[in-house]
């Protein structure tokens, strides 16, 4: 196992130190305190008698070392040896000292930096936005940092003069469940016509503008310092848009085979973050509806939604079902426009829109 | 008539009088709850600790078994917490966030909710001069769900809607845990109030609540934060926006499927965000204590709330400009985290113009 792991040298050494730090300890092999990405192991007699109760654990380079302030963690005595797991995380570029008595008994090293890989992708990716835009979504190629967005994005006019950002600044920010998706408003405040900030402030965009946005690559991934790579999207301003989605609109295109998807095109971009969460596509299975499993995937500019199946399409009669909670670009959905008053329009009565196909044997 | 409209969600629990007497935590499980983060803390009864769990879409009800009143009142003193806090979680300052603090009102101790670069979750509390962790592992606790609001949705294929609900702040009154957040979809406000101790079965129901504001239309405004206070010998939610209105409704209210009318009675200030809210009362005169991003502390009488007729119906129309009742800006400014000792003393995490910091006790010569 050993042997296979140390030839193939494609396996990250992190990794290989985990496999190594769970099967050492254990067969007694180990003679030298070892680092894994769960914690520090002293084996037994490594370092001599070790008492638990006298060790502490300081990084170097901690802005206030040991042994004022050591590292929490918990100690466990096992057969081979002693465990601490730290009860916050070990940074792989860090350097760990063990303190035993008071006196430096050990220094475990960096187990190098994490690869950056992680990259961002901006929605919508359209030439022009409406006016009255309320919301774009960020989305990236593994977990991030949550509470740091704000120090890692950047608005500027078309000659790239940086404006202050015009995002609401919300804690905590409106991320997915698993951090890989941002969702982040214009202030709404400054949209609806007559509330204070708009009327002290202006709108978020004028019409007839350029802006860029940038996102940078400085901002932290969970596992890494920073993006791979950062990106920008330059958006023109056009007339606000104050109008519902029509759905009378929108179209289907039925799978042309088993294995083709479906596609819904609303030939409007839709607001990302709730077009992946409004569409469902059932089976008639004699006598219950059921939700097919597969993925969504949604066009860059958001006016498209497609769906394949996990499995092919198998015969029978489908639905495709979008909300009625769907958004537009500028917030208004089919129940009522985002910016509207109160005293002239009620929120209106919308059934989810609707097609049906048969796949036949 | 002008109206802001925000969205409430109420889940009102069936009433099980067997809870009425017993312990607040006598149906608490023992085991490992499974916290994904914490983005919110509050205290209940007997020790019992509350985390909002945003990505969990859940609230923990922890028994902390914290329960013994302190010999003498503490006082809260500590410069660079964050970097004591980077030094003990072994990171560097800038990966510590700090999501909430808490102080338990029978002990007084100091509890603390962070979040690592990682997105560690990890529940603190300050002793001597430090901070040791409480454990979240075998402890009694119990847990409600937050994702029942939907009434209508498309889900995935595990059947759970891809929706979280960012919770934006906790309060517990009247056996009442209410929790507010905001969707990372829509543009939805919700408040829920949800009896305590859970109970497995509820009810979930909309509420929507129109207050009247300074402008014509319509919007679902975030509660950035809020607390309760008795108004005019009635309870009251008290709560401010993201665009710093405060706002106040009757408790009694808030039932599920009603339009219920609130009272905007101050307009903070735009250009800023609360942060906390805190309810003081020195010597039978009561004060809001409200934390901003970009202003400092701030100090509402009670007794002004209460003589603020009607609601405000005029635009503020001055830059950054305040309005309705009145306030005392207090010499505080950046706290960031704010919560009470007891009615005359109040405890804050401040950042100070030199860049520290630090946690500060301050007492009633400020109320």
């Amino acid at each position: 196992m050993q042997f296979r792991l140390l030839q193939n040298d494609t396996w990250p050494k992190a990794l290989l130190l985990v496999v190594l730090g769970f099967f050492l300890p254990a067969q007694g092999f180990c003679q030298e305190p070892l680092r894994t990405s769960q914690g520090l192991f002293i084996p037994t007699g490594s370092l001599g008698t070790l008492l638990p109760e006298d060790c502490e654990v300081a990084r170097v380079g901690s802005p206030i070392p040991a042994p004022q302030y050591p590292l929490l963690g918990k100690w466990t005595n096992t057969d081979s040896g002693v465990w601490f797991h730290p009860t916050g995380r070990l940074l792989p570029e860090a350097t760990y000292v063990l303190y035993h008595a008071g006196q430096a008994a050990w220094k475990f090293p960096p187990i190098g930096t994490t690869a950056r890989t992680a990259k961002v992708t901006i929605y919508p990716q359209v030439e022009e936005v409406p006016q009255n835009l309320l919301k774009i979504t960020l989305v990236f190629s593994e977990p991030m940092r949550e509470g740091v967005a704000f120090e890692h994005l950047h608005w500027e006019d078309a000659q790239g003069n940086p404006l202050p950002l015009p995002f609401l600044d919300l804690s905590p920010e409106l991320w997915n469940r698993s951090n890989t998706q941002l969702t982040l408003w214009l202030d709404p405040g400054r949209i609806k016509r007559g509330l204070a900030p708009n009327e002290t402030q202006g709108v978020p965009l004028a019409e007839g503008v350029e802006y860029v946005l940038n996102v940078s690559d400085t901002w932290p991934t969970r596992r890494s310092s920073r993006l791979a790579q950062g990106a920008y999207i330059r958006w023109k301003v056009g007339a606000p848009d104050r109008e519902k989605p029509t759905p009378e609109d929108w179209s289907a295109e039925v799978p042309k085979g088993p294995e083709a998807s479906l596609a819904i095109d609303f030939h409007e971009p839709m607001a990302y973050a709730v077009l992946q969460d409004v569409v469902l596509v059932r089976r008639h299975d004699g006598g219950d509806w059921l939700s097919v499993p597969g993925t969504f995937h949604i066009s860059p500019d958001n006016r498209q939604i497609s769906f394949l199946p996990s499995e092919p399409w198998a015969p029978g009669t489908y639905e495709v079902l979008v909300y009625p909670r769907l958004e537009d670009l500028s917030g208004n959905n089919l129940y009522k426009l985002f910016d509207v008053d109160l005293d002239s329009e009620e929120e209106e009565e919308a059934a989810p829109w609707l097609t049906t196909f048969v796949v036949k044997e | 008539m002008k109206h802001l409209l925000v969205t409430l969600t109420m889940i009102s629990g069936i009433a099980l009088s067997s809870f009425a007497t017993g312990s607040a935590t006598e149906n608490f499980v023992f085991g490992t709850p499974e916290v994904q983060s914490i983005h919110a803390l509050t205290f209940g009864p007997e020790g019992v600790l509350f985390l909002g769990d945003s990505k969990a879409a859940r609230v923990w009800a922890l028994a902390t078994d914290d329960t013994e009143a302190p010999a003498e009142m503490p006082t809260y003193r500590m410069d660079n917490v964050d970097e004591v806090l980077a030094a003990q979680l072994g990171v560097d300052a800038n990966e510590v966030a700090i999501q909430d603090m808490a102080i338990n009102p029978i002990s007084k101790q100091l509890y603390l909710a962070v979040h690592l670069g990682d997105g560690k979750a990890i529940l603190l509390l300050y002793k001597g001069g430090q901070f040791i962790p409480v454990a979240m592992e075998n402890v009694r606790y119990s847990e409600v769900a937050l994702e029942n609001a939907v009434a209508e949705d498309a889900t995935d294929r595990r059947g759970r809607s891809l929706r979280v609900w960012a919770i934006s702040d906790l309060s517990f009154a009247n056996d009442q845990l209410m929790v507010s957040g905001l969707s990372n979809q829509e543009f939805a406000s919700t408040f829920r109030s949800i009896p305590f101790p859970f109970q497995t079965e509820q009810q979930a129901a909309s509420l929507e609540i129109f207050h009247a504001a300074h402008g014509r239309f319509e919007t679902y405004a975030p509660i950035k934060t809020f607390t309760t206070a008795e108004v005019n010998g009635k309870a009251h939610l008290i709560a401010s926006y993201t665009c710093t209105p405060l706002v106040v409704w009757p408790l009694e209210t808030l039932e599920p499927g009603a339009h219920v009318k609130g009272r905007t009675v101050a307009e903070l200030g735009s250009n800023n965000s609360p942060l906390d809210m805190v309810v003081m009362n020195n010597g039978g005169e009561r004060y809001v204590l409200l934390s901003n991003t970009n202003r400092a502390l701030m100090k509402v009488a009670l007794t002004d709330i209460e003589a603020f007729e009607g609601t405000m119906t005029d635009p503020v129309e001055e830059r950054a400009a305040t309005a309705g009742t009145e306030f005392i800006a207090l010499p505080f400014v950046n706290v960031l985290q704010l919560d009470k000792l007891d009615d005359t003393n109040f405890v804050m995490l401040q950042r100070q113009a030199n860049g520290n910091l630090a946690l500060v006790t301050a007492g009633d010569r400020w109320l």
